[in-house]
Formats: structure tokens, C-alpha cells, sequence
């Protein structure tokens, strides 16, 4: 009976992630059909983008870490109902402290990997946790806040890589110069990029859900539900904003030591691109549960992957990737909303009966 | 009977050998450019597009290209240079300096393969870097600047103080004081090839400071000093691709960056075998070698007095004809 229950309930908990891919696709498909093409041949080139040989199965893996990183580091703000939209910033914190403690920290390899992922949690999580501050201390609105300082960490990457480090023996281009070969983290397979950072995330992963089943997780999960909940439990909720967003921060700061030590080697401007706003994404359709973040991660490494792919060798444009994006999105957003209205509607009820 | 089908056999196994081999000397080179933004941006990825469009059209029947562009994310340079590489692939353009470490890397696994790096200074045997003398087309710019400007003022705002933006704009400043040695040059490097709305305000800045003439050494920059010239109603000059379109009552002229001869070059050099050398190689685009131009003066051309106009040809004749000496700018640094 538990695993049948089981089962059931994870079916439930799966069950509109997939009807909301399955809309998006088909919707997609209508799309492509409009535009006079074919939509079987296109998820059909998609998908050999993605798995047609090892180099590429490898890079969908590679693209699906720090998404998925930095989506379990959103989940943690979103549970407490912090809408942390600065992922790419706290990312790129990661980046340049993880370049700066290989660069110039001088330390044999193994203690130099240890503090270049210590630095890279502490520099994103503080990042993070600043504007956790700015909400608990001054109540500012956190979507602002994140994204300014979004903008504050691009602009002193930029600043660093076209300034103090940059790579003296360079010919002067905006990058840092790369670390050393000791420090990057082994390959997993030959010819490819996929590289231990794999191990990285599993871990991060397992800690993840026993994360949200401690006494933290649940408090972060508690103070979301609103004001009342948390003081009637005795949570210090302004304490809890910072901690989450300290948290927050600090799991996009290791996607960023991950992308350094795995792929980049070195700074250069604009390493974030748009991982920010896709992990956001991924939290979301993940519905903000470790496994379903993993899981839509994956998903959405595989769509960037194979969507890159096709458009290098079929001419069918990368904007269908976007497009099935966009309305992943918006069939995120219909099903918050219809949450929302149903637990109004459902108290509201509730009150009309009381009322009598 | 048994000869006739014999003989009916040899004709066949001829044939088939005359139309492999037939097919063999018709095959194209397969040709892949990675623009890593929009090939119609009026500057950087659009004048390696045009060209190679150009050349795809005059090399018909040796080469086939297939361009992709907006490649933004650094991360995904690598994975675009490994799928043209592993569908055999002959050449492969990875126009930008990020692309310099996952093109070397590729390059390494795929030694029978030629690839060429826009802008950048590592190579490998079977790896060529193309890359602009700007000095020669600054000089050029300067003379024109000062020839045109009233003022006796003219700016240059470049993006970041990199090797060939420098020689460009030394170059600007030496062409414009063999016109005038009392000029005022105004000079801003934004640090940045993007901050647009930073070259805008340096660029404001200067106009208002007397300033009547600019040319831009940079790509998303440039489009703010030519903001910044249709704001104020003053002349700018532009760099790269021909910009007379983004704004016609103020776009001089400028440089006009023609990769053409440079990817004939390359690609005569792989089909004879001379591009797979150890040696660094490197493709300049330049005056004397018809790799830089200048934009055509459009209807603003009874704005500039015959002379200017006959004076700026003649220099361009000097430069072509390399009568015109410049000393070593990156030594005097």
C-alpha cells in the first residue's frame, strides 16, 4: 500500500510538468506548421542534435550542471517566497573569485581547488545574501535588488577583464588569464568536455533533498507560507530571508567555480549569459523539488544541445528552442496563477460557510 | 556472347571508375562560418557575412558555406565547432577572439581539418588567425577628419586599447597632423566593445566641446557615437561596415573592412596544401591589399569640397601604393 501510494504521489507531483512540456511541444508543433515546416522532422533533427553521438550526449550533461545548480540555489529563495531573479550575477561572483584564488593565491593544486570552491560559495552566497539584507533589514524588493546587482556583477567582470586581470601575455583581449592544468577538473570521457563537476552535482543534488527534509528547510519552506504561519511556529523570519538567500547565492556561486574549473579556465566578459533566467525557469518547472529540478534541468540542457545542433546542421532556426521555452513559461506562470486562485477561491469557501 | 559481356563488364567497371573519379574532382569544400552575433548587425559579423557571401558566390564551384550566427554563449562555441567538424567539414570560420581556446582545441582533434580565428594569436599547423592593419585605414580617416573639420577639432573613440584598435587610432592622429600639425585630436577608449551608451556621452561630450568630426574604431561603441552625431547634427565616421544607412545625414564615411580577397586567400591556400604549415600564420586585411576601403560620401558628397574629396583619393592611392610611411606605434608605446 505505501509504494502504490507512493507512486500515486509521484505521479501526481510529475504529472503537470509533463502535460506542461507535452502543451509547449504540441503548441510548438502548431507554431512550426504556421511557419510552413515540419514539426516531426524538426523535434526529430532536435533530438539527434541532442543524442546522435557521445560528444553530444556528453555536452547535453555539461550544459545540465550549473542550470541545475543554479535552479536548486532559486528553489531554496522561491520556497521562501524570495523571488531571487540575480542567479547570473551570483554565477559570475563564483567565476571571479574561483579565477582569482587559482591565479594568485599560489597554492599547491589540491588546497587551491578546496578554497577556490569555498570562495566561490562565500563570494555568490554573499552576493545573494545582500540583497536578502536589503529585504529584511529595509524591506526592499528583492526582484529589484537582484537584478541590479545582476547588472553590478557583469559590469565588474568587464571591469576586471578589461583592467586589473587581464592576461598580461594576452595582446591585450578582455579575458584573465587561464588557470593552471592541475586545477581543471578531470574529463570524463575522450574528445568530450564532460568533466567531474558531474560528481559535484549529484552531490549537491543528495544534499538537496535531505536539505529540505532538515529542520532549515523546513523553516525556509514555513516562513513562505506568510508572516502569520512563521511567528505563530516562532521563526525569525528576517533571519530566515538572509540565511535563504545566503544559500541561494552560494549554490549559483558554485555552478560558477564549476563552469571555471570545468569548461572557461579563465574570466571572460559575459559568462553567464542566459543561465539566469533559464534556471528560473527550471526551478519552476521542476516545481521547486530537487529531483524535478534535476530532472527539468536536464530537459532543458538537451533542448539548448540538440536545438544548437540542428540549427548548425539542418539551417531550422534556434528561435523554435526559444519558442518552446517561452511557452514553458507561460505554462508555468497559468499554473501558479490557477493555484493561487484555487486556494483563494478554496478559503473563501471556507469563510461563506462559516458566515453561514 | 560470353566477350560481349565481357567486354559489356570492362565498359561498366570504366565507367563507374571515370564517374568516381569524375564525382571526386566535383567535390566542393565544405565551408562553416560561426558568427557569434547577427549577420546583418551593420558592423562586425555583417561585413564577414557579405563577404562571404561574396566569395561563395565567385568560388561557386569550388566551395559550399553554411553560416550560422548568433552564437552568443561562450560556452557553446565549443559544441558548434566540434558539429561542423565531425560532419567533415573542410573549413571553419570562428569569427571572434572568444572563439580562440575551444577553436584550438577542436583544431587539435581534427588535424586534416583547416580552421581560421578572427582576431586572436594562438595557432596551430592546420589553425590561421585573420585580423585587420588598422593603422593604414586610421590614417586615412584622420586625413579626412581633419581636412573636413572647421574646428580645428576632431575625437576617435575606440573600444578597448587592444593592439589593432591602437595602431587605428595612432594611425587617426598621425594621418590628421600631416593634414593640419596644429590639430586637437580628442581621444576616448570606453574599455568596453559594447558600452554603446558610454561612447554615446564621450561622444556628446566632445561635440560639445568643439568637436566636429569623429571617427569610431569599434562595433556595438560605434553605434552610440552615431547616435550621438545624429543627435548633435555633426559628422561622424564609421568603421567596419559600410554604415551610411544608420544615419544618412551624418555618416561621412569611414572604413570598410573587405574580408573578400582574405577568404579567396584561405581558401586557395588549403586546396594547394600551403595553409597546413607550422609556422604562425596570419591573414592581414590592410589598404595595399584591398582588405580596407573607405565608404562611398552617398548624398553628403556636395558637402565635401572637391579638393577634400580629390586629396582623400590621393591618399588612399598613397597608402595602396605603401608611399606612405608610419613609424612603429606599438614600439613607441
Amino acid at each position: 500500500m505505501p509504494v502504490s501510494k507512493k507512486i500515486i504521489k509521484i505521479t501526481q507531483a510529475i504529472f503537470p510538468a509533463l502535460l506542461m512540456v507535452a502543451g509547449a511541444l504540441l503548441s510548438g508543433a502548431v507554431l512550426i506548421v504556421i511557419a510552413g515546416n515540419d514539426p516531426i522532422a524538426a523535434y526529430k533533427a532536435l533530438l539527434e542534435g541532442a543524442f546522435s553521438n557521445s560528444y553530444r550526449i556528453s555536452e547535453t550533461f555539461v550544459k545540465a550542471i550549473p542550470l541545475m545548480l543554479m535552479a536548486q540555489g532559486i528553489s531554496i529563495a522561491f520556497k521562501n517566497q524570495i523571488w531571487n531573479i540575480g542567479a547570473g550575477g551570483q554565477f559570475t561572483i563564483g567565476t571571479i573569485l574561483s579565477v582569482v584564488v587559482c591565479l594568485y593565491f599560489k597554492l599547491p593544486p589540491i588546497p587551491t581547488i578546496i578554497l577556490s570552491f569555498i570562495f566561490a560559495f562565500i563570494g555568490g552566497a554573499l552576493w545573494g545574501g545582500l540583497a536578502g539584507w536589503l529585504k529584511a533589514r529595509f524591506n526592499a524588493n528583492e526582484v529589484i535588488t537582484t537584478l541590479m546587482l545582476d547588472y553590478i556583477a557583469t559590469f565588474l567582470l568587464a571591469y576586471l577583464v578589461y583592467g586589473p586581470m587581464m592576461d598580461p601575455n594576452g595582446f591585450g583581449y578582455p579575458q584573465s588569464a587561464v588557470i593552471e592544468k592541475v586545477l581543471r577538473l578531470p574529463k570524463l570521457i575522450v574528445g568530450g568536455r564532460l568533466h567531474a563537476g558531474l560528481f559535484v552535482a549529484i552531490a549537491i543534488l543528495l544534499l538537496m533533498i535531505l536539505f529540505w527534509r532538515s529542520t532549515l528547510g523546513f523553516k525556509i519552506e514555513l516562513a513562505g507560507q506568510g508572516n502569520d504561519v512563521s511567528r505563530y511556529a516562532g521563526i525569525n523570519n528576517k533571519k530566515i530571508i538572509i540565511v535563504a538567500m545566503l544559500l541561494s547565492g552560494g549554490l549559483s556561486g558554485i555552478a560558477g567555480w564549476n563552469e571555471i574549473h570545468g569548461i572557461h579556465f579563465r574570466l571572460m566578459t559575459d559568462l553567464a549569459g542566459s543561465y539566469g533566467s533559464i534556471a528560473i525557469v527550471i526551478a519552476l518547472l521542476g516545481n521547486l523539488n530537487p529531483l524535478g529540478i534535476a530532472i527539468s534541468a536536464y530537459f532543458f540542457s538537451v533542448l539548448i544541445v540538440g536545438g544548437n545542433t540542428m540549427q548548425n546542421l539542418t539551417g531550422i532556426p534556434y528561435s523554435l528552442v526559444d519558442i518552446i521555452q517561452g511557452l514553458i513559461v507561460v505554462f508555468v506562470i497559468t499554473r501558479t496563477a490557477f493555484k493561487a486562485e484555487s486556494i483563494q477561491s478554496f478559503f473563501r469557501k471556507r469563510r461563506y460557510q462559516h458566515n453561514g | 556472347m560470353k566477350k560481349i559481356v565481357k567486354v559489356l563488364f570492362v565498359l561498366l567497371v570504366l565507367s563507374l571508375l571515370v564517374a568516381t573519379t569524375v564525382s571526386a574532382a566535383d567535390e566542393k569544400l565544405k565551408v562553416a562560418l560561426i558568427l557569434p552575433g547577427q549577420a546583418d548587425d551593420m558592423s562586425f559579423n555583417q561585413a564577414m557575412y557579405d563577404a562571404m557571401m561574396q566569395v561563395a558566390d565567385e568560388y561557386a564551384d569550388k566551395i559550399e558555406v553554411t553560416v550560422v550566427e548568433k552564437v552568443y554563449e561562450v560556452a557553446d562555441i565549443e559544441p558548434a565547432l566540434m558539429d561542423f567538424a565531425s560532419q567533415n567539414y573542410d573549413i571553419i570560420f570562428g569569427h571572434g577572439f572568444q572563439f580562440q581556446e575551444p577553436l584550438i582545441a577542436v583544431a587539435e582533434m581534427f588535424p586534416e581539418t583547416a580552421f581560421c580565428l578572427g582576431t586572436g594569436y594562438l595557432t596551430l599547423p592546420n589553425t590561421a588567425v585573420y585580423d585587420v592593419e588598422l593603422d593604414t585605414g586610421g590614417y586615412l580617416m584622420g586625413v579626412l577628419a581633419a581636412l573636413m573639420s572647421e574646428t580645428g577639432k576632431i575625437g576617435v573613440v575606440g573600444g578597448a586599447d587592444v593592439s589593432e584598435i591602437f595602431r587605428g587610432h595612432e594611425g587617426y592622429k598621425y594621418g590628421a597632423k600631416s593634414v593640419n600639425p596644429d590639430i586637437v585630436i580628442e581621444e576616448v577608449y570606453t574599455g568596453d566593445w559594447n558600452d554603446s551608451a558610454g561612447a554615446k556621452e564621450a561622444a556628446i561630450s566632445m561635440y560639445d566641446d568643439g568637436v566636429d568630426i569623429i571617427w569610431h574604431s569599434g562595433d556595438g561603441i560605434g553605434l552610440g557615437v552615431l547616435e550621438a552625431a545624429k543627435e548633435k547634427g555633426k559628422f561622424a565616421l564609421g568603421n567596419v561596415a559600410d554604415q551610411h544607412s544608420l544615419a544618412p545625414d551624418n555618416v561621412l564615411s569611414g572604413v570598410v573592412y573587405q574580408w573578400a580577397p582574405i577568404i579567396k586567400n584561405i581558401i586557395d591556400d588549403v586546396i594547394s596544401g600551403a595553409f597546413f604549415k607550422t609556422d604562425p600564420l596570419f591573414y592581414w586585411i590592410n589598404i595595399p591589399n584591398d582588405g580596407l576601403t573607405y565608404a562611398s560620401y552617398y548624398e553628403l558628397s556636395d558637402k565635401v569640397p572637391a579638393e577634400v574629396q580629390a586629396q582623400v583619393e590621393q591618399t588612399f592611392k598613397d597608402l595602396k601604393d605603401k608611399k606612405i610611411v608610419m613609424p612603429d606605434f606599438e614600439a613607441a608605446k
